[in-house]
Formats: structure tokens, C-alpha cells, sequence
């Protein structure tokens, strides 16, 4: 498998003959249409790409959202950014400012996610963006934002490459770029050695088996997770990469049972793994099915698989707001069950992005009255450092960014206990009776975690 | 008769009905209404159009009066497009690349019948040899190194595909090209630690600045219209479709046909290759989603089928028709509904109008001047 971090960075990428936005507008006094109309129309054509005029805060703080809203994550998001802006609005604005969402669907796609970041950049003039659920989504966008100065909360993908490949190493360019959550993968990887650990200590579980979705976002799973159960003598008989529109598990039950697993930890964000497993509650497999699994965090999946989801678990930001986090967790979970528990479409909870993007707004209307401006057209550098000082209880956990000159720079902080123990990744479990409990860690725990009861 | 045939019958007859009630009330009243507003304006234009004809008409074709002016409307429309429409340059750069496959698809499968599904891969093809250059030879190559390269590996692709295939006769080149762009697409997964995977590589765009880029696009798209209209109306255009409508006779008269049908592939495939490096561009980046997966090479067909396949300029409004709906028009509807009412327009064009929209309303033009009544 390739190692992201080998591919060459490509940040400094400029055509010689491609044109930055605001040394094109400086350079023709506007963006006319090529000269050949010069003076033919009074306002040049230059829709909306005026700044303006470096004033502070301007009429109306305008953020776009973006989540793929054919997801119940992505739908999640978008409730959840419409309660913080409520409360906000609710609470004076943003320095007295009213605040208002724009929300565009990305529909999942690399293109459409340009389509529509250029929307928000260009028309509505957006003044910070937040969202973007899947890794390809949010580093296509990532140059257009930037070439705008447009404050970017990233508050669903995890791949590490956002930060190392682009804040990290082109730092000037990408500095507009913050990740508020989850942990990133490099920090997941760790969460679930260590939780590897605790199983090990809970049942003698000592052999897992990796099985993730073959995209950008699991290759740390792939690599360093094998590695670091490896160092804590687990044994790691199988190691295996699934194509993302896989939908049949036979065989891959059989590979996990016959290599003498304990438990899978499977990698799904792409994969539904609801028929998984069904087929492992049904064929009562030897193994545990744990790991990350986007699927299994919606409200209604314990529903969707007829109860075969009993006993398998998945890490989720915010823990489905089932423990207290911090003291806003559960309040916020219970007004947002409360808006939306009834509502035709789901999720009836917001789903880990709801719960990091409703951060991520309060995360900006705080570093926006900090830095006294949201007018980063000219005063970016203010608005980012007033960002970098973040420190703020949010609902899926204190929230703090890595320095500009650390590894992953603007990255969220991981918060760990006493014991080096990662906290602000926790796992939950399904239980017989359909309920949700937080497993780990232990700190946050509502229960032990339970083994299948047909591994004896 | 057996029931089955009865029922086939009566829908003959049913679609004949709708047919002909089109064709009698809304197109002649269309007519009528065209006529009515369409008479001055054609004795106005026909002097020029007159010009046109002995001059560039012998090249391209000639025309009325009325088809000069949807033509300079039109031409006036793209070209001026930043001063009207600032908030629709996206879409409307987006129809400009589109456009460029339609009018790539259109000379080959078109005019031949040689129907590809396979035209993604095509422009698949040049859009991965810009972002594998960039990636992995030098992220400052210059355009005028990317872009040759990309258009010579899209025509060493189209004849890897064409060469092999073109020489069957009936539904195997289809199939050919089909399987062509299944393969395609898995192997932009397989070997994803050269390609990414479904990220894919990001590629400069050429500008932040859209006036600046619709420009950049639309010229390039201009350029292939009047050269593959050029084509079309020459005798290497009639060939071809003289291969559609009876390849027999077309080997009875002493000509090869697979020699024009090869033609034809690289015909197309060059401008397959342009497009692919400006989507390249535009969207800043190449992904399977967006450049390979078969959907594209399907509706790259239905832009030509509504325009109104063999005719190059149907295929160019077709696939801004069709952009627009997409992107604009039918965004309203949502995400199922929009497609349903597009692959439902499609389905129509093919039932009530195959000649397509386009060429509906060229010939509506033209019934109505000239000297061609």
C-alpha cells in the first residue's frame, strides 16, 4: 500500500503562466472581460468579487456550510450549524452582527464540492466556511478557499494529509485551514491501539484482523495501527484494503475467522458494513467486530440491521451524546433530539460532524470577536491567529489547534488523561436492547464493553 | 394476431398519434408564430447570408437568413457571456468543455453510427496524463509540454481502442469501448499509489479569475466547432455517413471504410484530449468521479442525441441545453428528481424527435427563407 506521506508535495505547484486571483484583479484594475469590452459596461462585469473595501465587521457574517446532504451525517451537520447560528443570532451575533448559513450540498463529489465552495467564495461572499465530511472532498477545495482567504473549519474528514501535505508544508498559502475534528487518523490509529489494549486486558483478546474501506483516509489504519499493535505484542494475522462499493462479506468473515482473529477492526466510512453484520450475528463468527464504521453511527442502525448490530462498537466524536463529555454534550444532544428527533429524515442525533461543526461555528464566532474582524480579505493573519489561541469547551470536547511550525499544524489537539490515554475519540456500543453505550475510554465510560455472548 | 403483437401495434399507432398532433398544432402554430416574425427578419439577413454562402458556404454549408442569425445570436451569446452573466460563468464553462465532447463524440459515433459508450475514457485519458505529468514528473511543467502530451496519448489511446475493434462489424466496437472505460475506472482504483485513487491529483487551475477562464475554454471550443464542422460538410463527412446508412456500399464503390472509421476515432479523439485537459484545468484537479466513470461517455450521447446527432453545432447546444438544465435550471428539483427529468428529456428527444432539438429548429429556420423551399 503507499504510504501518503511519500507521494511528493505538490504545494508550490504555480503554472508560470496561471494567474492568482487578486494580482489579475490588481493588474487590470478589475476582472473585465479580457479588454475586448473594456468600457463597453459600466460595472465591467465583476460580479461580486469586489472586496469590501476592508472594512471591520461588515452588515451581516455570512458562513457556508458544506456537507454531502445525501448523507444523514452530512444532513446531522447542517442542523447542527443551524442551532449554533440560532443560538448565536439568539446571544447579539457575532459582535453584534446577525449571522446567517449559507448551506451547499456537495453531494459527495470532488466537482460539485468546487462547483459550490466557488459559490460561496465568489457570490454569497461567504466570510469562513465549515464542513466537508470525506478527505477527497475537502482537499479538492482547499486551493480556491485559500486563494480567497476564506477561514476554513474542517469538521468531518480525518486524513492527516489535509494538514501535513498542505498547512504544514505551504504554510502561507494554506494558513486559512483548521481541522476541528475528529483527531485526525494518525491520532485514531492510536486511540484504537490503545483501546486494543483494553480489550486485550478485558477478555484476552490478542489477535485482530484490519479491514478498511480502500480509500485515502484509512492508509494510516492500514500502516501505523498494524505497527502499533505490533509493538504492544498483539498479533496482526491480516491486513486488508476493500474496494469502497463493496457489498458482499462472505468471504471476508471467513478470512478474518480463519486467520484466528479475536476481533476485526474494521475502517468503514464509504462501506455500508450493516449486511456484515447481520451475516456475522447470524453465522455467530468468533470474533468481535470493532473499529470505526460511519454507518453504525447513525441513531436509526441498530433498526436498519434488525438488531444484528448488538455488540459491535465504532469510535464517534461526541459519543452520540450518550456521556458527558464535557457539560454542553449531553444538553446540546438533548435540544437537538428535541428540534429534530421526530422529524421525517434523519439522523434523529447529529451524528459525530453535527456535533464538531456546531463546535466549529462557536470556534469561529469567538476568534472573529477576538481578532475584532471576519474581514479576511485584508486581515487574515488576524483572524488566524486569534484562531490558533482557540481554547474552548465544545460539545465533543476541549477544543485546541497544533501551532503553525508543529507536525500537523492547525490540526485539532488530541487530549489525553494521566495515562497518555486519548480521551476526545471515544467508542460506543450497541447493546442487545438497542441502546447505546459509551465503552471507552474509561473515563467516559456508561458501561463495560460486552463480548458477543457466542464467544463463551 | 397475438395479443402481444395487438399491443405493439397500438402503440405504434399511439406514438404515431402523439406524432403527428405535435407536428400538426404546436409545430405549425411554432411555424406560424416563427413565420409571422421570421419573414421580415429573414428578407433583412438574406443579403449576408447570400455573401456567406459564396464565399465560406461552399466550406461549411449554406444557410438562410434566419440560420445566420441563430448562429450570430448564438456566437454573440458565448462570446459576450461575462457581461450578462457573471453568476452563471460556472455552468456555462463547465457546458463550453461539455460541449467539446459532445461535438468529439458526435464526428465519430455520429456520423458513422459507430455508437462509443467508451468517450470517457477518452477524455479520461488526457486529463490523467496532465495530473500524472504534474504529479510524479514536475509540478511546473509547462502547458505547452502538458497539453501536447495529453492530446497525443488520448489519439494513442482512441487507436489502441479503435484498431482492434473498428474492423468488426455491428455491436462489437460498442462493446469494445464499453468494457474499455469498466477497465478504465478500476485501474484509476488499482493503482491508486500512482493515481490517488478516488482523490485523485490536483492540477493547477488555469485562473481564479472565471472571466479570464471562460474565455480560455470557449476559444478552444469555438476552434473545434468550425474545424470538426469543417469536416463534417467535407467529403470525408459524407463518407462517414454514407458508413452509417450502408457500409456495404460504401466498400462497392472502392472505398475502405475502416480507414475512414479510423479516421474518424482520431478525428475524435483529439478533441477529446482538448477537452480532457481543460476539465482538467477547470476543475483543478482529475478523479475517476469526475473524468472516467461511465456515466460521463452516457451523457456526452445524450447532449448529441439532443442536439441532434451528425451535426456538430446540434451536439454544442445540446450539451449547454443540458449543462444548464443540470447545473441551473433543474439544481430545484433535487438531486433524484433533477436526473429523472433529464434522462427523461432524453428518452423523449429519442421517441418524438431524433433528429434532435436542434435540428428542429435549424430546419424550422431554414423552411422559412433562402432559396431552399
Amino acid at each position: 500500500m503507499a504510504d501518503p506521506t511519500s507521494t511528493p508535495s505538490d504545494s508550490s505547484t504555480a503554472y508560470t503562466n496561471s494567474i492568482g486571483r487578486r494580482s489579475f484583479i490588481r493588474a487590470t484594475g478589475a476582472s473585465t472581460a479580457l479588454g475586448l469590452f473594456a468600457g463597453c459596461s459600466g460595472d465591467g462585469g465583476g460580479g461580486g468579487e469586489n472586496p469590501d473595501g476592508g472594512g471591520g465587521i461588515s452588515e451581516t457574517v455570512t458562513i457556508g456550510h458544506l456537507a454531502p446532504l445525501n448523507n444523514p451525517l452530512g444532513v446531522g451537520s447542517k442542523r447542527s450549524a443551524e442551532m449554533a447560528v440560532a443560538e448565536i443570532n439568539d446571544d447579539g451575533g457575532i459582535a453584534d452582527q446577525t449571522v446567517e448559513l449559507v448551506t451547499k450540498d456537495t453531494r459527495a463529489s470532488p466537482s460539485e464540492a468546487r462547483t459550490v465552495a466557488g459559490e460561496l467564495v465568489r457570490q454569497e461572499e461567504v466570510d469562513a466556511i465549515v464542513g466537508t465530511f470525506s478527505s477527497e472532498v475537502t482537499q479538492s477545495i482547499m486551493d480556491l478557499v485559500s486563494e480567497f482567504n476564506t477561514p476554513f473549519l474542517v469538521t468531518g474528514s480525518a486524513a492527516p494529509s489535509t494538514v501535513t501535505e498542505f498547512v504544514a508544508s505551504d504554510y502561507e498559502r494554506y494558513k486559512n485551514t483548521f481541522r476541528v475534528g475528529p483527531v485526525n487518523s494518525h491520532f485514531q490509529a492510536e486511540v484504537i491501539s490503545q483501546y486494543a489494549g483494553h480489550l486485550s486486558d478485558r477478555h484476552g483478546w490478542n489477535t485482530f484482523a484490519v479491514v478498511a474501506d480502500d480509500a485515502e483516509w484509512t492508509t494510516v489504519f492500514r500502516n501505523r495501527l498494524v505497527d502499533l499493535l505490533k509493538e504492544a505484542d498483539l498479533d496482526v494475522p491480516m491486513v486488508n484494503g476493500l474496494a469502497t462499493d463493496t457489498t458482499s462479506f462472505g468471504s471476508v468473515l471467513d478470512d478474518v475467522d480463519a486467520a484466528g482473529a479475536d476481533a476485526m477492526f474494521r475502517f468503514f466510512a464509504h462501506i455500508n458494513g450493516g449486511p456484515m453484520a447481520a451475516r456475522w450475528a447470524q453465522g455467530e463468527y468468533e470474533f468481535g467486530i470493532e473499529g470505526v464504521h460511519v454507518a453504525s453511527m447513525l441513531p436509526a442502525y441498530y433498526q436498519l440491521t434488525e438488531g444484528a448490530a448488538a455488540y459491535e462498537t465504532t469510535t464517534q466524536s461526541g459519543a452520540a451524546g450518550v456521556t458527558d463529555i464535557t457539560s454542553k454534550t449531553v444538553p446540546f444532544t438533548e435540544a437537538y433530539m428535541e428540534a429534530y428527533g421526530d422529524a421525517d429524515d434523519p439522523p434523529s442525533k447529529p451524528m459525530y460532524m453535527g456535533f464538531v461543526t456546531y463546535d466549529a461555528i462557536h470556534v469561529f464566532k469567538n476568534a472573529a470577536e477576538r481578532a475584532g474582524t471576519v474581514d479576511q480579505e485584508n486581515n487574515l493573519d488576524t483572524i488566524v491567529d486569534a484562531l490558533l489561541q482557540t481554547d474552548f469547551t465544545g460539545v465533543a470536547g476541549q477544543i485546541q489547534f497544533y501551532g503553525a511550525d508543529e507536525t500537523y499544524a492547525h490540526d485539532l489537539r488530541e487530549e489525553r488523561d494521566g495515562d497518555g490515554v486519548i480521551t476526545n475519540y471515544p467508542l460506543t456500543q450497541w447493546r442487545e436492547d438497542g441502546s447505546l453505550e459509551c465503552v471507552y475510554p474509561e473515563g467516559l465510560q456508561t458501561a463495560e464493553h460486552a463480548a458477543p455472548p457466542w464467544m463463551g | 394476431m397475438s395479443d402481444r403483437e395487438q399491443t405493439g401495434r397500438g402503440i405504434g399507432r399511439l406514438v404515431g398519434r402523439v406524432e403527428s398532433v405535435l407536428r400538426d398544432s404546436l409545430l405549425a402554430q411554432g411555424a406560424g408564430v416563427i413565420g409571422a416574425v421570421g419573414q421580415p427578419a429573414e428578407r433583412l439577413l438574406w443579403p449576408v447570408a447570400e455573401r456567406y454562402n459564396r464565399t465560406l458556404g461552399k466550406r461549411f454549408g449554406e444557410i438562410t437568413g434566419l440560420q445566420l442569425l441563430l448562429l450570430l445570436v448564438a456566437f454573440g451569446g458565448l462570446v459576450t457571456a461575462p457581461l450578462w452573466g457573471q453568476d452563471y460563468l460556472r455552468p456555462l464553462t463547465l457546458g463550453a468543455v461539455w460541449a467539446v465532447f459532445a461535438m468529439g463524440w458526435d464526428i465519430q459515433s455520429g456520423y458513422t453510427g459507430y455508437i462509443s459508450f467508451g468517450h470517457s475514457a477518452l477524455s479520461g485519458a488526457a486529463g490523467y496524463t496532465t495530473g500524472l505529468l504534474v504529479l510524479h514528473l514536475n509540478p511546473e511543467l509547462s502547458l505547452f509540454v502538458t497539453v501536447p502530451l495529453s492530446i497525443l496519448a488520448t489519439t494513442v489511446l482512441g487507436l489502441a481502442i479503435a484498431v482492434p475493434s473498428l474492423r468488426l462489424r455491428g455491436p462489437y466496437f460498442s462493446l469494445v469501448t464499453f468494457v474499455t472505460v469498466l477497465l478504465f475506472y478500476r485501474l484509476t482504483k488499482a493503482l491508486s499509489h500512482w493515481t490517488n485513487g478516488l482523490r485523485g491529483i490536483r492540477v493547477d487551475v488555469f485562473t481564479y479569475d472565471l472571466t479570464l477562464q471562460y474565455y480560455m475554454v470557449v476559444v478552444p471550443m469555438l476552434a473545434v466547432a468550425a474545424t470538426l464542422t469543417y469536416v463534417g460538410r467535407s467529403d470525408v463527412g459524407t463518407v462517414l455517413v454514407a458508413i452509417r446508412e450502408n457500409e456495404d456500399a460504401v466498400s462497392a464503390a472502392g472505398v475502405d471504410p475502416t480507414k475512414f472509421k479510423l479516421w474518424s476515432f482520431v478525428l475524435s479523439a483529439v478533441p477529446m484530449g482538448i477537452g480532457g485537459v481543460l476539465l482538467a484545468h477547470v476543475n483543478a484537479g482529475v478523479d475517476p468521479q469526475t473524468f472516467v466513470i461511465v456515466d460521463n461517455s452516457i451523457q456526452m450521447i445524450a447532449m448529441a442525441v439532443i442536439g441532434g446527432m451528425s451535426s456538430i453545432l446540434g451536439p454544442l447546444g445540446g450539451a449547454f441545453l443540458f449543462v444548464g438544465l443540470r447545473d441551473v435550471f433543474l439544481v430545484g428539483l433535487g438531486e433524484e428528481l433533477r436526473w429523472l427529468a433529464l434522462w427523461l428529456l432524453v428518452l423523449l428527444v429519442l421517441v418524438f424527435a431524433r433528429d434532435g432539438l436542434f435540428r428542429l429548429l435549424w430546419r424550422a429556420l431554414g423552411a422559412l427563407g433562402g432559396d431552399r423551399r
